[in-house]
């Protein structure tokens, strides 16, 4: 390699290939690179604009790298560069030289410019490479993905080529967080008066206000539909019961054949809404959430549609007697809420009610659909700040002071007013008595032992088993019912036979499980069935299954230690474990929180009982056992730790419990975490959506941005014909495109011309549906825009199929350069995988463009590229997978690669 | 000056015997409600079990609510009794009889409201005296037969009480006191028991899933 003998060439003249004449006789010792330079004109591009300084310290840094010579350790390269950083632009440099550097770096704020000049070297990325960069690695596993080209070898993943799980889906678009500066954006905000920007901010509050409000107006039309239909349904059923102890008249059979008729009718409707009308409104929808925080794009997941489908769906599936809950649904509920209010419009009934036009982009509408998920969780629990911790942990990437202040409001208000509103309903306004849907009460005892605290970590060991179970025969279920469930129909009929199952066991426990107490004076007689039972005795475990989930718990939680018997519990535990198992994933809206709650809580409440049966020394309430069950069970099935801790403490309005559940959930999150991933990752997992993990997956560092673009990149020039753009539109899904100063007619070309600026698909077609384009010969300019026309398309852009330009106006050129974005990242190729994965999760980008030291486009790398590399853990061995990309049609778009390590 | 030193004797010696005057009324208010909660926590004590609280101890509890009422109409006594000291023993006193008599539903089915409850007690009566009856002609293993009919009569009436929301304690005792001598002393009013049906039932049902998810595997690849 000569790239040492060439360096001091360059540190003569750092701006070598600005001009043509030696562009044309590059000093790159690479015969590969010097082959794929494309010719590039002599004409130097007029469209650029002085850049800021901050640019130009990063460039001055980016080019002494580049004068490194590149045999140096990497400790070296650091010191020097560290020197290199702390002077400013050197002084002996000409002004003529500067301002070349100047010029050069228009287009984009370079990061973490350590280039290398041997990335090149490198190669692509392939397996062959991994095996040896990562030494460490299993010989087996190096071998049988030799060869990249071979389809499914490589994926010898821990999940196999046939598993979902192994691909990630190129249907998902990321969002664009970051925000579009332009010309056109920058004049309007120059333009705007200091009255607008306050009154922006005082409509951010307003919005924050009307979530709150709107969340919990839907979380009161759930509990109040769920009361009604319950009330109904159990009526019909104890009337059936009490006319069939007499034998003669009716047989024992009939009562239940009347509860799983009326059963099977609600679940029907609830499936029919998802399976048939908007299938993204199943489950809970907290990962579709998850994912929208993060930056993916779920289609539908924030519409109308899909809100009326959830509420409706919730009602008849909990009505309907499945093991689910409202309270997850609620979650997604104000998500979609959120991001109706504050676009001030909806699309779906196309009605504009022309307010909040500010908030029209992906960056704004994330943070109040982070206020929207934070006041579904205020709304289900009465857990404001648990809403805000859970919009912290579950969701938001990019946190800032303000944002969680605002999340706050809105989970306050949210709580306020659902207390307020069903306090009105129940009969006494003002009491303030309901802060949340499910509310555990107030536990009048709450002192524990220190020994206790043992074993409260060791339910916190069972939780954490329990839930690894629980999502490992979960997820097994979901692939078959991905594999299998291949009809609409089908899926409605396993509802079917889940809710006619369900109502069976339910009912044969109450049977053959007797556990008989007198009544109470104040019981509530709805729910109270005699069933086996002595006459004026009535069975626990009839009450246990009949009434609300909501009330179930309180039961468990506060009920003297004789209500329910061992047997009861055991029998209730494991049929409600197996249960919501099972209802998990089926196509109806289903909450996981209330389900798992009571499973944990019968089974707490069951080591509870037993304890006092058989210890001799003090020992709590069942109660608290119960509690605590509830929430390692919770925890084992979720590994959600610090917001569940904080929404149980307020749900139970009790802070003497956090050190306990605290330590319990740590444990089930540790124990749960060594088999597999909490159950929504893991369903994200099985949606192969590309979603970004917190930090990059460890042993990743080897990787650089020069293995993972994408290459070649398709660019545009900033002033292009409408003809090759719709051409390129057309023809490609890509949704970002670099605007370069040069496209090289060699379609293999390795890199492009200089780097101006981005510019997005959506643009593009705004700017041929406006027909912004002119007449070369005669200057004519055609349409205008103004930033406000991309505000009213958001966020449903029309496909590039449905605009229609004449023919004659295909000859007509675009000029971009008044709306590429002007400041995007990019990154040099020979930034570490960890350091790009940092950028792109922090700043939520969507297109990061990769240049190589020139400055030139070479690569573009988009939220799949990082994403495919996933961590995968199993039994305390880890490494880094890659993930193939697979498209709608089932086909692998990218060959499959694989690299696996062990610690 | 000589005028000034008797006036002031005599206000002060007017004002140390209204004081006095205030303490007898206020002792005669405190000794009233003594006596009346005295006699209202015996007679409770004297029907825990059976509970018959709440149509026995009603007249005591009216004495011991007119007793605090007068201590509360009392402006000045009120201060002294109530308020004036940090144990409160008379305001914790009412609190807790109140609270008591409310749980139990007491309100429900004594004083005004105890008609109400007549006829829930005729029909208690004739069970029992049925119950008595066979004993007597020691005939007991007739008795799920004849007071069959009297017995239901009895159970449906309680629980449409019951769902009024009527019923009080003493009711609710008195029917299961009823219910189990019925049930296990007599050992009647045994639900019948279809263990074959609701078996068959389970195993059908349980197959039901079974052969749905085997079809799904076998029929669609």
């Amino acid at each position: 390699m000569s790239d040492t003998e060439k360096e001091p060439l360059l540190l003569v003249n750092p701006a070598t290939d600005l001009t043509p004449e030696e562009t044309e006789n590059p000093p790159e010792p690479d015969p590969q690179t010097e082959n794929v330079d494309p010719p590039v004109s002599t004409q130097p591009d007029k469209a650029q604009t002085l850049p800021r300084t901050s640019r130009q310290l990063s460039f001055s840094f980016q080019e002494r790298a580049r004068t490194l010579p590149s045999r140096q350790t990497s400790d070296e390269k650091t010191r020097i560069l560290d020197q290199s950083f702390a002077k400013t632009l050197p002084s002996r440099q000409t002004s003529d030289e500067k301002t070349r550097i100047l010029d050069q770096s228009f287009g984009g704020t370079t990061c973490y410019g350590t280039s290398a000049p041997d990335a090149h070297h490198r190669g692509n990325y392939n397996v062959e490479n991994l095996g040896t960069i990562q030494s460490g690695f299993k010989k087996r596993i190096g071998k049988r993905c030799r060869n990249p080209k071979h389809r499914h070898m490589s994926l010898s993943t821990h999940h196999g080529p046939d598993d979902p799980r192994s691909y990630l889906s190129s249907n998902y678009e990321s969002l664009n967080y970051d925000t579009v500066e332009n010309d056109l954006t920058l004049q309007s905000e120059t333009k705007r008066e200091y009255k607008r920007f306050s009154s922006t901010s005082f409509n951010r509050w307003l919005v924050c206000f009307l979530i709150g409000v709107f969340t919990a107006c839907t979380a009161v039309v759930v509990d109040i539909g769920i009361e009604r239909l319950s009330e109904v349904k159990l009526d019909l059923v104890r009337k059936y019961m009490l006319k069939c102890l007499n034998k003669d008249v009716c047989s024992v059979l009939m009562p239940w054949l009347v509860w799983a008729g009326l059963n099977i009718a609600f679940c029907v409707v609830a499936s029919i809404l998802i399976a048939f009308i908007e299938p993204v409104a199943a489950g809970s929808g907290i990962p579709e959430i998850k994912c929208y925080l993060n930056g993916v794009k779920i289609p539908r997941v924030v519409r109308i549609k899909t809100l009326l489908c959830k509420v409706t769906g919730i009602i008849a599936a909990v009505s309907g007697g499945l093991a689910c809950g409202k309270e997850g649904p609620m979650i997604h509920s104000g998500a979609v809420v959120a991001a109706g209010v504050s676009q001030g419009r909806s699309t779906t009934f196309a009605c504009d009610c022309k307010v909040f036009k500010e908030f029209r982009c992906d960056h704004v509408k994330r943070d109040f659909i982070a206020c929207g998920a934070a006041a579904g969780v205020a709304a289900a629990f009465g857990a404001p700040i648990g809403g805000v911790l859970f919009a912290l942990e579950e969701g938001a990437s990019f946190w800032n002071q303000s944002l969680t202040w605002r999340i706050f409001f809105s989970s306050l208000v949210s709580s306020f007013f659902l207390n307020t509103i069903l306090s009105t309903y129940k009969g006494s306004p003002g009491d303030l008595s309901n802060p949340g849907l499910a509310n555990f009460g107030l536990f009048e005892i709450s002192n524990y032992e220190w020994y206790e605290l043992i074993i409260f970590i060791i339910m916190g060991v069972v939780g954490g088993l329990l839930g690894a179970l629980f999502n490992y025969i979960n997820i097994q279920l979901s692939l078959f019912r991905q594999r299998h469930m291949k009809y609409r129909i089908l899926k409605v009929f396993e509802v079917v036979v889940v809710a006619f199952t369900t109502t069976a066991v339910g009912f044969c426990a109450m049977y053959f499980v007797e556990d008989c107490t007198y009544a109470q004076v104040k019981d509530t007689e709805l729910y109270n069935l005699q069933m086996q039972c002595d006459s004026g005795q009535y069975n626990s475990l009839a009450t246990l299954f009949l009434q609300s989930p909501e009330s179930t718990v309180k039961d468990l939680l506060h009920s003297p230690i004789d209500k329910f018997s061992w047997k009861s519990l055991l029998t209730f535990s494991i049929i409600y474990y197996c249960m919501s198992v099972w209802t998990y994933g089926l196509a109806v809206a289903s909450g996981l929180f209330m389900p798992s709650l009571l499973t944990g809580a019968a089974y707490g409440r069951l080591i509870g009982v037993l304890l006092h049966y058989i210890s001799s020394v003090t020992i709590s309430e069942p109660g608290i056992y119960a509690l605590i069950g509830a929430a390692s069970f919770l925890g084992g099935v979720t590994r959600m730790t610090i917001s569940l801790t904080v929404i149980i403490m307020e749900a139970t309005r009790n802070i003497t419990f956090g050190l306990p559940i605290m330590m319990t959930l740590v444990t089930a999150r540790f124990v749960g975490n060594y088999f597999n991933e909490g159950l929504y990752d893991e369903h994200i997992n099985l949606k192969q959506v590309p979603m970004l993990p917190w930090d990059p997956p460890v042993k990743s560092f080897r990787l650089t941005a020069g293995n993972i673009k994408s290459t070649p990149v398709k660019c545009f020039k900033a002033i292009e014909s409408v003809e090759t753009v719709v051409r390129m539109l057309k023809r490609t899904t890509h949704n970002g495109f670099p605007v370069v100063t040069q496209v090289p007619t060699d379609p293999d070309a390795k890199h492009f011309g200089q780097f101006m600026g981005l510019i997005t698909r959506e643009q593009l077609i705004l700017l041929l549906i406006k027909r912004v384009y002119f007449n070369e010969s005669t200057m004519n300019v055609y349409g205008d825009i103004a930033v406000d026309d991309f505000r009213d398309m958001y966020p449903r852009y029309p496909d590039i199929e449905e605009v229609d330009i004449p023919q004659e106006h295909m000859k007509m050129k675009i000029d971009l350069r008044q709306f590429i974005n002007l400041s995007p990242y990019t990154c040099n190729e020979s930034v570490s995988f960890a350091r790009l994965f940092n950028l792109f999760r922090s700043m939520g980008l969507r297109h990061l463009v990769i240049v190589n030291e020139n400055n030139k486009a070479v690569g573009i790398v988009t939220r799949k590229d990082l994403a495919k590399f996933r961590k995968w853990r199993k039994q305390g061995s880890s490494g880094v997978q890659q993930l193939g990309i697979v498209s709608e049609d089932g086909n692998l778009d990218d060959e499959t690669e694989c690299c696996q390590g062990h610690s | 000056m000589q005028y000034i030193i008797p006036l002031v004797f005599i206000v002060c010696s007017a004002a140390l015997s209204f004081e006095t005057k205030l303490e007898q009324e206020c002792s005669q208010l405190q000794l009233q409600f003594a006596s009346a909660s005295s006699d209202f926590t015996t007679c409770l004590g004297k029907n825990t079990k059976p509970v018959r609280i709440c149509v026995t101890c009603f007249d005591y509890y009216q004495e011991v609510n007119s007793s605090f009422a007068n201590i509360t109409t009392n402006l000045n006594c009120s201060t002294l009794l109530l308020e004036s000291d940090n144990a409160m023993v008379i305001q914790r006193l009412w609190d807790s009889y109140t609270n008591m008599w409310s749980s139990a539903l007491c309100d429900t089915c004594s004083g005004l409201t105890e008609n109400r409850t007549h006829e829930f007690r005729n029909k208690t009566e004739e069970v029992l005296d049925c119950f008595w009856q066979n004993e007597k002609k020691h005939t007991p293993e007739l008795i799920c037969v004849e007071c069959g009919k009297k017995y239901d009569d009895l159970l449906n009436l309680f629980k449409s009480l019951q769902g009024y929301g009527y019923a009080c304690a003493d009711l609710a005792d008195s029917m299961n006191s009823t219910a189990q001598t019925w049930s296990v002393k007599y050992q009647c009013g045994h639900p019948p028991v279809e263990y074959v049906p609701v078996l068959a039932m389970t195993i059908g049902i349980s197959l039901l899933p079974v052969v749905f998810y085997s079809a799904l595997w076998k029929f669609i690849p």
